[in-house]
Order: C-alpha cells, then sequence, then structure tokens
C-alpha cells in the first residue's frame, strides 16, 4: 500500500465479471485502475475536465468570472507535448511508445499505450502534463499549424454541418464553436492566457489518471506518489451561459463541394447532469432507434424510395457537460422532406403511446451489445474509466446495467421530453 | 503460438485462436480475387448487398432486427484490396455467450450462421439479384459521396496517376460508369465467380475454441459444387517507375490545398524500407513532422506511407495555397535527407522501438490480429505464420546503411494538388464565425 494513498474503492461488475479500483490519491488526483489479465500493452491516460466549452470559470481566488477566447483548451494541449528542452513525442518514442491527445468539448485527455518500459512511459505522461513551457516563440509558432488544423475541418462537411446544427440549436452555449476555435480567435492567445488557464484547469482535483491492461498496480502508486505535485483544491466553477428554451435557427444552410445535400436534425432538450444525463441519452438512443433506425420501417422505406441515403445515416445523442442534443444526420436529395418524415413519426409515435415490443427487445439488446463492445479493448476500458469520473456521478459499468434495465416505458416518457418541432435542420448543399 | 492454417479443401482454409482474454468472438471471412474493372464494381455493389439481407431474411428490416437481437452482432462487408488482388472481407464479432441477457442463447452459432448465409444463401429472385437498379443507384451515390472525403480523394486521384494501368488503380468502390453499366446477369456471374474461383481464408479469434464455427463453415463450403479445385491468388507487381515525374493539380472548392507526393522503388528490402518509412515520415518524431510542420509551421499534418505489394511510397498534406511550393520543397528535401544519411542512430533506435511496440500490441485486439494474419497469409509460405512479435528478427539486423540504401531507392513519380478554385469567398472561408 501507498503510504500517500487515501481512499480506495472497488468497482465491480459481476455481469462482466471485471472490476477496477478507484483511489483519491493525497495529491487530489483520482486514480482509476483496471490491470487486465493475460495483455501485452498498457493505456494510460491523464485527463482534465476542461474542453471547448470553459470559456467562462473562476476559482475561490477570483473575485468575478472570467470569459477567455475560444480554442484555448485545445491550444494547451498542443503546447503541452512542449518541455524546454525536449518534445514528449521524442522521449515516448525513445522507448516505442504511442502517444497523443485529444481534446473535445468538455475533456482534454493526454494518453500513451506501450508493450514494454510502462514505468519509463508513465514518468514521461505525468511529468509533461504537469510542466508547462510557454514561450512568446513557441505559441506563435503553433497558430500556424491550428491554422491549418481549423481550414482542415472548413474542408471536411461532416463536420461543418454538424456545427451548422450546433450553431442553429444553441443562442449562447459555446458548445456551438469549433473545439479549436476560430483563425480570429487563436491569433488572440497569448502566454498569460495559456498559464492562467492551465494553472485553473490542470489542477490535480479537476484531473483523473487511468490505466488499463499489463501494469502492476504498486508501481502505479510508487510513481504518483514520487511525481505528482499536490495541489490545493481551487474551488472551480465554470460556467455554461443559460440558454432559451428554443432554437436559435430552425434552418442552417451552408454551400460546399459535396456530392448531395448532408443534413442533422437537432432537438433542443434541456441540459441533463450526472446519472440522469447518462439514462436519458441510452433511452433516446434507443427510442431513436426503434422509430428511425434501421430495424424501423420508417428507415427501411425512406430508402427504398430515395428519401435517405444509406450513406453516413445515423440516429443518437450528443451529450456533454452542458449539452444533450439528440440527432438524425445523414445525406438526402431534399432534407426537408426528411425532416418532415421524422417530425411525423415522432408525432405518431407518440400518438401511439407505445413501441414495438419486438423491434424493442432487438434495440435493447444491440445498444447493450454495442456497450460491451465498447468496453472491450484496452484503450476503450482506460477511457471509459475516465469518462466515468469527468463526467460525473458514476462508474464505467453504470451504462451496461442502464441498457440491460431499459423499458419501454423509460423510452416512451423520453419521447414526451421531446418537442419535435423545436429542432434545427443543418444542410450542406453542393456547390 | 503461430496460426494454424487449415485446409479445407478447393482452397478453402480456416484458421482460428482461441483467446480466453476477449469477451467476443470475431468471424471473419476474406475472398481474395483477380481484381477487373467489371468485378470491381460488382464486388463493391455485393459488400453492401450481400450484408442487408439473405435468403432466410428478404426484408433488410427483419434482417437488422436479426442482428440486434445478437447484440449488434452486425456484418460488414468491405470491398479492399492487398496490392493487385481484389479483397473482399465479411466480418461480424458476437459478445460471449455467457454475456446474453436471456438464458441459453447462443450468440456466437447464430452470427456464424449468418456470416455463412449471406455469402452463401443470398435472397434471389428467379436466380438473380432482386432490386439491381436500386442497389446501383446506390453504390453511385456512394462513389460520388467519396468526393466529401478531400483528403482520401486526393490520395485516391494521385493513385490513379501513379498507377494507371495496373490493378492497383481499379477503383475498389467502382466508377460511376462501371456501376452504372453493370447488368443483373454480369452481377450474379461476379458472385459465382467470387464463391467458385477466390481464395477464401475464413479467420476467427475469440474466447471460443471454435471447433462448432469450423464444422459450420466446412458442411456449408462442402456444398459448393461448381467450385474449382486449385483457385489461385493473384500475384501483386511492383509498379513500375515513370520516365519522368507528373505532376497534376484539379480544382475544387477548398479552403486548404491537399497536397500528395507519391515515389517508387525497386528495392525489395522491405524491412529497411519500412524502416526508412519510420524515419522519414512515419511518426511525430519523424523528419517531416520535425521539419514541414513543428519547424516550418506549414501544416497541421504531414506524414509518409509505404505499400510494400507495390512498392509506392506516399506523403500527404494539407497546405494553404500559398505555401504549396515551399511544402514540396521541402518533403523532397527531406527524403533526400534520409538517402543522404542525415540521421542519428538514435532515429533508428525509435523507429525500430516503435515497430516493437505495434507488433506486441497486435496480440491485444481481434481486429488487427486478423488484419495481421490475413496479410502474412497473402504473402505466403506457411513459416510465414509466426506471432507478430517474432518478425521483430528481421529488423533488428538492418544497419544504418540499408536504410540509407532503402531511402535512396525511392524515385520522385507524381504530385498530385486539390486546389482551390477560388469560389469561396472570404466569409466562408473563415469557417462558421459569421454564424455565432
Amino acid at each position: 500500500m501507498s503510504g500517500k494513498e487515501m481512499d480506495k474503492k472497488i468497482i465491480k461488475s459481476e455481469r462482466l465479471s471485471s472490476e477496477y479500483q478507484v483511489i483519491k490519491h493525497a495529491s487530489g488526483l483520482t486514480i482509476n485502475l483496471c490491470p487486465m489479465d493475460g495483455y501485452s500493452s498498457a493505456v494510460a491516460m491523464f485527463g482534465t475536465r476542461y474542453g471547448s466549452v470553459d470559456v467562462t470559470f473562476k476559482t475561490k481566488d477570483d473575485a468575478d468570472y472570467l470569459t477567455v477566447p475560444e480554442g484555448i483548451a485545445h491550444y494547451l494541449e498542443h503546447k503541452l507535448f512542449e518541455n524546454e528542452d525536449c518534445d514528449a513525442f521524442r522521449l515516448f518514442a525513445k522507448t516505442g511508445a504511442y502517444c497523443n491527445a485529444y481534446t473535445g468539448f468538455d475533456k482534454t485527455a493526454y494518453y500513451f499505450s506501450c508493450s514494454r518500459e510502462f514505468k519509463s512511459n508513465l514518468g514521461i505522461l505525468l511529468n509533461f502534463v504537469q510542466n508547462p513551457y510557454f514561450t512568446d516563440e513557441t505559441i506563435a509558432k503553433e497558430q500556424g499549424i491550428i491554422g491549418q488544423e481549423i481550414r482542415m475541418y472548413t474542408d471536411d462537411p461532416g463536420w461543418r454541418v454538424f456545427f451548422g446544427c450546433l450553431c442553429g440549436v444553441y443562442h449562447n452555449n459555446p458548445v456551438r464553436i469549433d473545439i479549436a476555435g476560430t483563425e480570429a480567435s487563436i491569433a488572440k492567445i497569448d502566454k498569460d492566457l495559456l498559464y492562467r488557464c492551465y494553472n485553473t484547469f490542470y489542477n490535480l482535483h479537476n484531473m483523473t489518471l487511468s490505466v488499463a491492461g499489463n501494469f502492476d498496480v504498486e508501481e502505479v502508486l510508487t510513481i504518483c506518489d514520487e511525481l505528482l505535485k499536490p495541489a490545493p483544491d481551487l474551488r472551480l466553477e465554470t460556467v455554461i451561459p443559460a440558454e432559451p428554451a428554443s432554437v436559435k435557427n430552425p434552418v442552417v444552410t451552408r454551400k460546399l463541394a459535396v456530392s448531395q445535400p448532408l443534413f442533422n436534425i437537432g432537438f433542443k432538450q434541456p441540459n441533463y447532469t450526472g446519472r440522469e444525463s447518462r439514462e436519458q441519452d441510452i433511452y433516446i438512443n434507443i427510442l431513436f432507434e426503434v422509430l428511425l433506425g434501421d430495424t424501423s420501417r420508417f428507415y427501411n422505406d425512406a430508402v427504398l424510395s430515395g428519401l435517405i441515403s444509406e450513406n453516413g445515416y445515423h440516429v443518437g445523442v450528443l451529450s456533454g457537460r452542458g449539452f444533450f442534443l439528440p440527432v438524425v444526420e445523414g445525406e438526402a436529395a431534399d432534407p426537408a422532406a426528411v425532416l418532415a418524415a421524422v417530425k411525423q413519426q415522432l408525432r405518431q409515435a407518440k400518438t401511439a403511446r407505445t413501441l414495438p415490443e419486438k423491434e424493442f427487445l432487438n434495440v435493447k439488446k444491440k445498444t447493450y451489445g454495442e456497450l460491451i463492445k465498447s468496453q472491450i479493448s484496452v484503450k476503450n476500458v482506460a477511457t471509459a474509466m475516465m469518462n466515468a469520473f469527468l463526467d460525473e456521478g458514476g462508474n464505467m459499468f453504470d451504462v451496461i446495467e442502464i441498457a440491460a434495465n431499459v423499458t419501454v416505458e423509460n423510452c416512451l416518457e423520453s419521447l414526451g421530453r421531446i418537442d419535435e418541432e423545436n429542432c434545427t435542420v443543418s444542410i450542406v448543399e453542393p456547390t | 503460438m503461430a496460426l494454424q492454417r487449415e485446409n479445407l479443401g478447393r482452397g478453402i482454409y480456416f484458421s482460428s485462436i482461441m483467446d480466453k482474454r476477449f469477451k467476443l468472438n470475431t468471424i471473419s471471412l476474406h475472398l481474395t480475387y483477380r481484381i477487373t474493372e467489371t468485378n470491381a464494381a460488382a464486388n463493391a455493389i455485393m459488400a453492401n448487398m450481400l450484408t442487408k439481407r439473405s435468403g432466410k431474411f428478404p426484408d433488410p428490416k427483419d434482417f437488422f432486427n436479426h442482428e440486434a437481437g445478437l447484440y449488434a452482432a452486425e456484418i460488414s462487408g468491405d470491398s479492399g484490396s492487398i496490392g493487385d488482388a481484389g479483397h473482399l472481407e465479411f466480418a461480424i464479432s458476437a459478445i460471449d455467450d455467457a454475456l446474453a441477457l436471456e438464458p441459453d442463447e447462443r450468440v456466437t452459432a447464430a452470427a456464424a450462421s449468418l456470416l455463412i448465409d449471406c455469402v452463401l444463401s443470398p435472397f434471389l429472385r428467379a436466380g438473380r439479384f432482386p432490386d439491381l437498379e436500386h442497389e446501383k443507384r446506390l453504390q453511385i451515390e456512394k462513389i460520388n459521396a467519396e468526393l466529401n472525403d478531400k483528403m482520401n480523394y486526393a490520395l485516391e486521384k494521385a493513385i490513379g496517376l501513379m498507377c494507371a494501368g495496373e490493378p492497383y488503380a481499379i477503383p475498389r468502390e467502382g466508377t460511376v460508369e462501371s456501376v452504372g453499366a453493370l447488368s443483373g446477369t454480369e452481377l450474379f456471374e461476379t458472385y459465382r465467380e467470387l464463391i467458385n474461383g477466390a481464395v477464401i481464408d475464413i479467420i476467427c479469434v475469440g474466447r471460443s475454441d471454435f471447433s462448432e464455427i469450423k464444422q459450420l463453415f466446412s458442411a456449408a463450403f462442402a456444398d459448393l459444387p461448381d467450385r474449382i479445385d486449385a483457385p489461385e491468388k493473384p500475384e501483386s507487381h511492383f509498379s513500375p517507375v515513370k520516365s519522368s515525374p507528373a505532376e497534376k493539380t484539379d480544382l475544387l472548392s477548398v479552403n486548404q490545398a491537399k497536397l500528395v507526393i507519391g515515389f517508387k522503388t525497386t528495392s525489395k528490402d522491405f524491412p529497411a524500407l519500412i524502416l526508412a518509412n519510420k524515419i522519414f515520415g512515419g511518426s511525430p518524431t519523424s523528419k517531416l513532422f520535425q521539419n514541414v510542420r513543428e519547424k516550418m509551421s506549414l501544416c497541421y499534418y504531414c506524414a509518409s506511407r509505404f505499400r510494400r505489394y507495390k512498392g509506392l511510397l506516399f506523403v500527404e498534406s494539407g497546405v494553404t495555397e500559398e505555401n504549396l511550393t515551399a511544402a514540396k520543397t521541402e518533403i523532397i528535401k527531406q527524403l533526400q535527407d534520409v538517402s543522404a544519411g542525415n540521421f542519428s542512430d538514435e532515429d533508428i533506435e525509435i523507429a525500430l522501438s516503435a515497430l516493437k511496440n505495434d507488433l506486441k500490441s497486435v496480440n491485444d485486439s481481434a481486429g488487427a490480429l486478423i488484419d495481421y494474419y490475413y496479410e502474412r497469409i497473402y504473402r505466403g509460405g506457411k513459416a510465414l505464420l509466426i506471432p507478430p512479435e517474432e518478425t521483430l528478427s528481421e529488423y533488428l539486423s538492418v544497419d544504418k546503411e540499408r536504410i540509407v540504401k532503402a531511402a535512396a531507392s525511392f524515385v520522385l513519380d507524381t504530385i498530385y494538388i486539390l486546389s482551390g478554385d477560388g469560389s469561396l469567398n472570404a466569409e466562408e472561408k473563415g469557417g462558421d464565425e459569421n454564424e455565432r
């Protein structure tokens, strides 16, 4: 047992015959550990509850909220890989580990995957994320790289139609802004802003380390004792601006080089948190699959009649801290006709107050099967443990139990919460 | 443990890896065939058509419900290639029976049967695939939608230029013309040729011991009266080097130019070629990443990949138009640098370490194991079916001289650019800012 360890919980799933440990380390960091017998590789993820939506915040030391330019969370992710003397990529490369990082709407994660020299790699990860090094020169250099990253995404019609939808649904919620910011917003980023945001969000109380696969638990704790820098709890508060109940624009249209129109239809919902968010996510996923997915008569008739294309059709929920959006996306010659048909299908289901039993059971099994599959690989286990902590209020097995126990009534209740008229259709049309 | 590949007769092989770590059983069926313009179009249609209905489930709605009820055991169909050979893959993965929600559900056996039915007992009407025009329309939509992914679109265009006239350049999804011209008879005949004449490999990875699954496949495939006795694997040939490099620019409404530079080699020193590629542009510590991106700040991505069966090396990058020349010059200069031996022993160590890590990690993923062994099977020779980590020895003996020679063997062949056509106004260039 590590001397600095404070509080340890074992999280078990009898169903999966799996378990993992959640440890609250004295430094403030929450550590999730899932050793997996027989695996060759290990994945460690160091994540922070900080994403592109976190542009307005205060800590206990601040008198008032501060609002910063868009894109800083992502910019920080790029810049942390550079140390004063060497970049983290090179340090990992020497051991052969694969490393990468990503920034989302509500979290940022740094990770490596290795099949040897785990201890060295964990040391590199903990060190580089905890030791920022920014200069005016290295910040200026990154403008060009991130500028090209932003442009790459502006050429991606799937990305554009998605953000068109978010821009149409939300008035104020920063989820409507590209994760990387804009070429104009990143031009405002300087050293002081980066340090300010770093010191606020990369506080260990706001972070988590998740390790899965081939590693030794005691070894991880020893390295953590050695390398984690204890920090005071800053009692960080972030604010997502209040949002009117109705969508901002019901129709958002852009033109790009595409073969036929792409569409995203988003149904505005109130925001859910914690377990309720996970439950509603699964209920609406199942509901939409039953009513609009490939198991439905609706979908199969729509493909046969040519109303929608088989390409890229998907129903699901976009959810995270401060946003929750059921979405229908795809390609169609006439997205307005798809919108009308989808609304009609939702209205009919509301009137019927029932779901077809066989389809419901099949989709329930499908959802449950997909969730099990999503927790199979070493990387997925590490990610699932991290997300369970960062999303608050649960463990990684919760979603599987929610899916295993979902009822028709749960889904119908969620359907009752959807106002099919309160939606945005975003369309990318051919130039 | 090496993979055991059992010959079921008439060019049909069954291989399995039992591994209790996995909570899934993955079953894949690979058809390796000689590709032509016509059969590429037909097989691309089949990859989709055979995975949404079957003789037992003629209505796609029932088919998708059956898959859903098997806990998302969704069958995938992928028409791809390995070198100059066509490669059609059907795969399905099922959760372990013990995880099913109802007692006595036999998910893996049902998934295997579904895969067999899809491939061997498709839905036919009067001996033909029904709804031909509908399927052709869907395939044409898919081909047209390739335009949406600008990076891949540029890469495919570059391959078309580099390997014109070779089987490798035949578009795997077919072309609007080849799909449009396909008749019902041709589609069905292509199906018959495939089932009766392709080399067939069934590769399974998972918790199961797959003995029952092997029985199911043996019985099903014993029943093909017209199957030829000894199907041949189509070989691949290196792409001949052009007498002078080709350069082409296409204009399209894009914010950022997509650049593809293709090189060709005649060297067969694969371990050295693979290490040279790693050092040149195969990782974040590579010459391309460190110089074109990090030092010169020209791009977000700039990376190279090597295709062993064709002797091709591609570099892909996305840059603003005004930086195209600078990026091109620097990419070519960086390859010259590797060819001149301007890299350290540490760079070689790093490339080897990455390979070691990659090879060991293959064991942790059913999908990676299947891809690895299918590639080894195509390469040929029983001795080659060794576990991933044992292939490392091929690389350990490579010295700097061999890497330099390998890098120097690459000749510039093609430069392809997808550039803006000037149709985007300033507002659109800035992305969605105007909507905020």
